[in-house]
C-alpha cells in the first residue's frame, strides 16, 4: 500500500511536466506582447523592449522553459510580471479562498447528491425521481457563469438575503458554493442513482433479503457500500471540473482566490503567474485523484489486494 | 406415511410476472407439503418455475414485475403470505432459509465472510457483534472451513469454498425449512459431491425439511425421499424417490430419464425430449407438455390433465391415465 502511494507521487513528476509544457507552449504561441499588455499601450518602445530584456522574453522558446522548469524545481516560481511579487506567495495567499469554496462546492454536492441518488434508486420512476432527475439534468447542463447570475439575480437582488459578492464571512459563501457545486452535485446524483439501481439487482442482495436483514438495512449498508466506488471515482474527476468552475465562478462573485487572479494573469499575459495557478491546480486535482485511489482501498478490499499485490514496475 | 406435521405445505400457488411481452406464468396451481427431515426434490428444465416457487415461499419475488396471484404458504401451520414485511424479516432465515445458485454472485463483495455469516445470526438471536462472530466462527468450522477464513472476504476463496459460506449463512440459525436452489450447479464435479454429502448430513442432523431444487437427475437420486417434476409452471409428476425412479409415469420424466446416458449400455443412443419449453406468456392449449409429446393425441391440445393418484403420494398430470378420456400410451416404458 505504501509503495504503491509513493509510485504514484514518483509518478506526479512526468504529469506536471507534460502540464508545464503543453500551457508554456500555449501561452507563448498565443496572440498579444506582455511587454505591451502590462506596461500599456502608450508605453513607449524603449521601455517595452527594457521589459523583454529584463523577463527573458527575447530568448528562444525551448531555451526560456528549460530555464522556467530549472527554477520551478529550485522552488522559485519567478516574480509576477504584473505585481513584481513572487508568484508563488501571491498563489499561496489565494489558495485558502480557492480551497474553501471548492470543499465547500465538494461538500454540497456530496451531501445532497448521495440521499438524493438514493431515494431516486429506491422510488424509480415515482415523482422523487423524476424530480431529481429534472434538477440534475437541469444542474449539468446549466454554464456556471450563468448559474452564478441568476443565483445573485434572485437572492440578492430580489430576494436580497444573500451577498452578490465579497469575502469573509459564512453568507459570503453560500452563492458561490452553490454555483460551483452544482454540477458536481447533478452528476453525482445520477451517478449514485444509476449504481444503486444496478448493485440492488445483484444476488448478495437478494441473499442478504433471504437472511432476513431489513430492507433498509440492505440499502443503506450492503448497496451503498457497493455503489460508492464508482461514485467517488466520478467525485475525483468532477474535482478537475469543479477547479474550472472556481476560476470563472471567483470572477462572477468576486472571490480573491487562484482562479479570480489566474483570469487577471490569463488577460495580461503574465505568463509565470499563469504558470504557477495551473500548476497548482494541476497538482491539486492529481493530489484529490490519488487520495480517491487509496480511499478504494478502504472500502473495496479487492482492490487494496491488488495495490499490494503489485510488484512490478 | 402421516407420521409429523408439515413444515411447510403450499397450495395453489400461482405466480407471474407482468412483462411488456405480456402476462408470464411462471407457476400456475403448485402444491406439496414437506415434513420435518424430509428432503424434496424440486426437478426441472430451466423455466420451469423452480427459482420462482422458491422466491415465492420466502416471499421474495420482486414485486414489480412479479406478482404472488394466489395461494397459500403455510410454514409451521400458520399462513405466511398475509404476514407483514417486518414479520417476514423475523422469520427469514431464522425459519425458512435459502441457498442460491451461484456462490460467485451471492456474497458481498465488500464485507468479510464472518461479517455476513454473524450478520444472520446477530439479528435473529439477539446476539452483540462479538458473540456472534464467535458463533459465526464454529459454523465455518462445521461446513469446512477454517475458522482462521472469518476475516478474509469473498474474492479470496474459491467457488466451492464460496458455496460452503453460502451454505453456512443459511444453516447459521437452523432454520426449519430450507430451499436449496441448484446449490450444486455452479460448482465442479469433483466439489459437487462433497458439497452435496456434507449439505445433506448437516441438514439430516438438524432434522431440517429441504426443498432441493435441481435439472440434475444424480442429485436427486442422492439426497431426496419424495420428487416433484416441474413443467412449464406445473408439477407433471410427484411421487416417492423410488416412484418416480423406478415407476415413473408422465411422459415427461420417461423423457428426462432417456435423455440421461446409460452406465451399463454405453452405446445407447441419448434420446433427448424434442423442441423447447414453451413461450410462459403464451402457455399451449390443454396439456402444456402436449407438443413436446411423442404420445400426444389431438385430445391434449384441448383437454388440460388433472392430477391422477397412481397410489398413495404418488400422482401424475396426464390424459393417459384419466380413465374417460381414451389417451393411450403407446408404448410407454420402451427404450
Amino acid at each position: 500500500m505504501y509503495r504503491y502511494v509513493l509510485k504514484r507521487l514518483v509518478l506526479l513528476i512526468p504529469v506536471l511536466l507534460g502540464v508545464s509544457f503543453v500551457v508554456y507552449t500555449i501561452l507563448d504561441f498565443a496572440p498579444g506582447d506582455p511587454a505591451r499588455l502590462v506596461l500599456g499601450s502608450k508605453s513607449s518602445e524603449a521601455a517595452r523592449e527594457e521589459f523583454r530584456e529584463e523577463h527573458g522574453l527575447n530568448k528562444p522558446f525551448v531555451v526560456r522553459y528549460v530555464s522556467y522548469v530549472g527554477k520551478v524545481v529550485q522552488g522559485d516560481f519567478g516574480k509576477s510580471y504584473r505585481t513584481g511579487r513572487d508568484v508563488s506567495k501571491e498563489l499561496l495567499n489565494r489558495l485558502p479562498a480557492t480551497v474553501v469554496l471548492a470543499a465547500t462546492g465538494v461538500l454540497f454536492a456530496i451531501i445532497l447528491s448521495i440521499p438524493l441518488g438514493i431515494v431516486s434508486a429506491i422510488k424509480q420512476h415515482s415523482a422523487v425521481d423524476n424530480v431529481g432527475m429534472f434538477v440534475a439534468l437541469f444542474g449539468i447542463t446549466m454554464p456556471e457563469f450563468w448559474l452564478g447570475l441568476m443565483l445573485i439575480l434572485l437572492f440578492s437582488s430580489f430576494l436580497g438575503i444573500l451577498p452578490s459578492g465579497g469575502y469573509g464571512s459564512f453568507a459570503n459563501l453560500i452563492l458561490p458554493a452553490l454555483t460551483v457545486g452544482m454540477p458536481c452535485m447533478a452528476n453525482l446524483t445520477r451517478v449514485t442513482r444509476s449504481e444503486m439501481l444496478g448493485v440492488m439487482r445483484e444476488d448478495f442482495v437478494r441473499m442478504a433479503r433471504a437472511k432476513g436483514v431489513a430492507k433498509r438495512v440492505v440499502i443503506m449498508k450492503h448497496c451503498l457500500k457497493n455503489a460508492l466506488i464508482p461514485v467517488i471515482t466520478v467525485a475525483g474527476l468532477l474535482f478537475g471540473t469543479l477547479l474550472g468552475g472556481t476560476v470563472i465562478v471567483e470572477n462572477v462573485f468576486g472571490w480573491p482566490g487562484v482562479g479570480a487572479f489566474l483570469v487577471k494573469s490569463i488577460t495580461m499575459k503574465d505568463i509565470p503567474a499563469v504558470m504557477g495557478g495551473v500548476m497548482l491546480l494541476a497538482l491539486l486535482f492529481s493530489l484529490v485523484n490519488l487520495a480517491v485511489d487509496i480511499i478504494y482501498a478502504f472500502i473495496d478490499p479487492r482492490i487494496k489486494a491488488e495495490y499490494s499485490n503489485r510488484r512490478s514496475a | 406415511m402421516e407420521q409429523g406435521y408439515p413444515e411447510l405445505r403450499i397450495e395453489d400457488l400461482n405466480v407471474v410476472y407482468d412483462t411488456e411481452y405480456g402476462c408470464v406464468r411462471a407457476v400456475n396451481g403448485i402444491d406439496f407439503s414437506i415434513r420435518k427431515g424430509r428432503t424434496l426434490g424440486l426437478v426441472g428444465e430451466t423455466g420451469a418455475g423452480k427459482t420462482t416457487t422458491a422466491l415465492a415461499l420466502m416471499r421474495l419475488i420482486p414485486d414489480p414485475p412479479g406478482r404472488v396471484t394466489s395461494g397459500s404458504i403455510e410454514l409451521l401451520g400458520t399462513d405466511i403470505m398475509s404476514y407483514s414485511e417486518r414479520e417476514m424479516d423475523a422469520i427469514r432465515g431464522k425459519v425458512v432459509s435459502m441457498i442460491f445458485q451461484d456462490p460467485m454472485t451471492s456474497l458481498n463483495p465488500v464485507f468479510t465472510v464472518g461479517a455476513q455469516i454473524a450478520e444472520a445470526i446477530r439479528i435473529h438471536k439477539n446476539l452483540d457483534a462479538k458473540a456472534a462472530m464467535d458463533e459465526a466462527i464454529s459454523i465455518m468450522e462445521r461446513v469446512g472451513i477454517p475458522g482462521e477464513r472469518a476475516k478474509e472476504y469473498p474474492h479470496q476463496f474459491s467457488g466451492g469454498m464460496k458455496q460452503r459460506v453460502v451454505i453456512a449463512i443459511a444453516l447459521a440459525c437452523t432454520p426449519q425449512v430450507l430451499i436449496a436452489d441448484e446449490p450444486t450447479t455452479a460448482l465442479d464435479v469433483t466439489i459437487q459431491a462433497q458439497v452435496l454429502m456434507m449439505f445433506s448430513e448437516l441438514s439430516k442432523a438438524s432434522n431440517t425439511a429441504t426443498i432441493m431444487i435441481t435439472h440434475d437427475l444424480g442429485v436427486v437420486a442422492e439426497v431426496c425421499d419424495e420428487v416433484a417434476i416441474m413443467y412449464a409452471g406445473e408439477i407433471v409428476e410427484y411421487g416417492s424417490l423410488e416412484d418416480i425412479f423406478d415407476h415413473y409415469r408422465h411422459p415427461y420424466t420417461e423423457g428426462l430419464f432417456a435423455s440421461l446416458p446409460n452406465l451399463n449400455d454405453r452405446n445407447a443412443r441419448l434420446v433427448p425430449i424434442k423442441g423447447l419449453m414453451p413461450d410462459p406468456t403464451a402457455l399451449p392449449s390443454g396439456c402444456h407438455f402436449h407438443p413436446r409429446c411423442k404420445y400426444a393425441t389431438k385430445l391434449c391440445a384441448e383437454r388440460a390433465p388433472v392430477k391422477t393418484v397412481i397410489e398413495q403420494e404418488h400422482y401424475v398430470r396426464c390424459l393417459g391415465y384419466e380413465e374417460d378420456a381414451g389417451v393411450a400410451l403407446e408404448g410407454f416404458g420402451n427404450k
